[in-house]
């Protein structure tokens, strides 16, 4: 029985991982995201598997919900061994973003903190808070969900604070990697694909029945090596 | 005259920035959070009177910012180069102990360290246009490369100056069209109150070496992450 923790999942990436996961019949998904009432399709879900299916609520900015999800998970299992910071935020779609947060001119120091806040800060505070499950998980790996927009090798006019959130995201990757390896850890970043959902708009490349498949296999071949990387999701590198 | 605004030059590698461009007779502005108390930087500008401005400036403040902006803005028509130097390092396990870390200490060390310095080029965009062959730079660190980073980092420091890379890439871009260039620079290990005793350069020599990588500067380096001795720094 794998153990899996994912953040985000009322839709987009966060939700197709949790139905590709469900499909294999010896996993126990705790699917998190801010208002369960309101993720109607999640819900439809945990209906059909209410045995392997349960939905937590999770604002992952917020450190007593961290301390309630923990707390909720350590009933069900002793063990976490998958831990998916997926919950991320664009302030707006593609192209299409609150200018306080991607143009120059109209940048505020505000909407950009939340943006770090959500983006780079909250995944930290996860793995923190769910180490010691992880610790007593399965070959464990903790996956956190970053952007090629974030590689500094590769920007190409990339929008301020979501790039930069993505860049720093990466550096925590590196810092964790390094402190749980000990413990047997493997940590990465990844970048999904520039996929088609409410966040990625409908200028992007790829559909979600094209690029989470891809994201799930990185995931299962993860091996300690890996751990420390950016990894793209058709499992070749992202160069930093 | 070559105008440059410094940031964080009350002491350290910010003070010796104003101390090298002052003595090659440039008009700096200098500022700090509170010049009230930076007693080096006034007898720097007790020494060069015309020259050395004082000027309060928390990076962390957008208030403080426009003020600043303001103030600069009835002394000169224009600035040749801004360099954003002030960052902090705080020795708080809530910002680099795993296990201890807290949210609100990580962004303040964000706000100052990161954004800081997109706002104040944000604020001082106009007068850089109107400069001659403007250079913004932003003092990073070898913290902030990933690439260097496969054997643990300190985590907030380390990811404030990674974010700054990124945002530098994004002023970069957007800049270029007005012809001014903008770089990340590691000033190496420097003897300062944050770099330590145990650092392994004095501060005139990375500062010396700094004004000529500045000097330098072609559009080839724009958007770079560059080093005080000329080298390239990976990402």
């Amino acid at each position: 029985m794998q153990r899996i923790l994912i953040t985000g999942s009322n839709r987009g990436i966060g939700l197709e991982l949790v139905r590709r996961y469900l499909r294999r019949e010896d996993t126990l998904i705790f699917a998190t995201c801010r208002n369960p009432q309101a993720a109607a399709p999640l819900q439809a879900l945990a209906a059909q598997h209410p045995h392997r299916l349960l939905i937590l609520r999770l604002e992952v900015t917020d450190a007593g919900q961290i301390v309630e999800a923990v707390t909720a998970v350590r009933i069900k299992v002793d063990g976490l061994d998958l831990l998916i910071n997926n919950a991320g935020t664009y302030a707006g779609r593609v192209g299409d973003a609150d200018p306080q947060v991607t143009q120059f001119g109209a940048l505020e120091v505000g909407p950009m903190l939340d943006m770090l806040r959500v983006n780079t800060v909250a995944p930290l505070m996860m793995a923190q808070a769910f180490a010691d499950l992880l610790r007593r998980g399965h070959n464990p790996r903790l996956v956190n969900v970053s952007s090629d927009a974030g590689s500094l090798t590769m920007w190409d006019g990339g929008a301020y604070t979501y790039p930069a959130s993505k860049t720093a995201l990466n550096m925590f990757t590196r810092c964790l990697a390094h402190d749980l390896r000990a413990d047997g850890i493997t940590v990465i970043s990844l970048h999904p694909g520039f996929i088609q959902t409410d966040m990625g708009g409908p200028r992007a490349t790829l559909t979600l029945d094209e690029a989470i498949p891809g994201v799930i296999r990185v995931i299962d071949n993860l091996a300690p090596g890996d751990s420390g990387q950016f990894l793209n999701w058709d499992g070749s590198r992202v160069p930093w | 005259m070559q105008r440059i605004l410094i940031t964080g030059s009350n002491r350290g590698i910010g003070l010796e920035l104003a101390r090298q461009y002052a003595a090659r007779g440039a008009q700096v502005f200098a500022t700090c959070r509170d010049p009230q108390s930076a007693d080096q930087l006034h007898a720097l500008a007790q020494a060069h009177a015309d020259r050395v401005h004082l000027v309060a400036l928390d990076t962390g403040h957008p208030e403080s910012i426009a003020e600043a902006a303001s103030t600069i803005h009835a002394q000169t028509d224009g600035l040749d180069v801004l360099i954003n130097n002030a960052a902090i390092n705080p020795r708080d396990d809530r910002l680099r102990a795993f296990g201890q870390l807290e949210p609100d200490p990580i962004l303040d060390v964000l706000r100052v360290n990161s954004i800081g310095p997109v706002l104040v080029t944000q604020a001082f965009a106009d007068l850089l246009r109107r400069g001659n062959s403007a250079r913004v730079v932003n003092i990073s660190s070898g913290a902030g490369s990933l690439e260097q980073q496969a054997n643990g980092c300190g985590y907030t420091y380390h990811a404030s100056k990674a974010a700054l890379n990124m945002f530098t890439r994004c002023l970069a871009g957007t800049l270029q069209a007005d012809g001014i260039i903008t770089i990340v620079l590691n000033p190496g290990w420097v003897k300062t109150d944050m770099g330590g005793p145990n650092a392994t350069l004095e501060a005139e020599q990375s500062i010396r070496g700094i004004l000529d990588v500045i000097d330098r500067l072609t559009i080839d380096d724009n958007g770079a992450f560059c080093q005080w001795d000329g080298k390239r720094l990976p990402w």
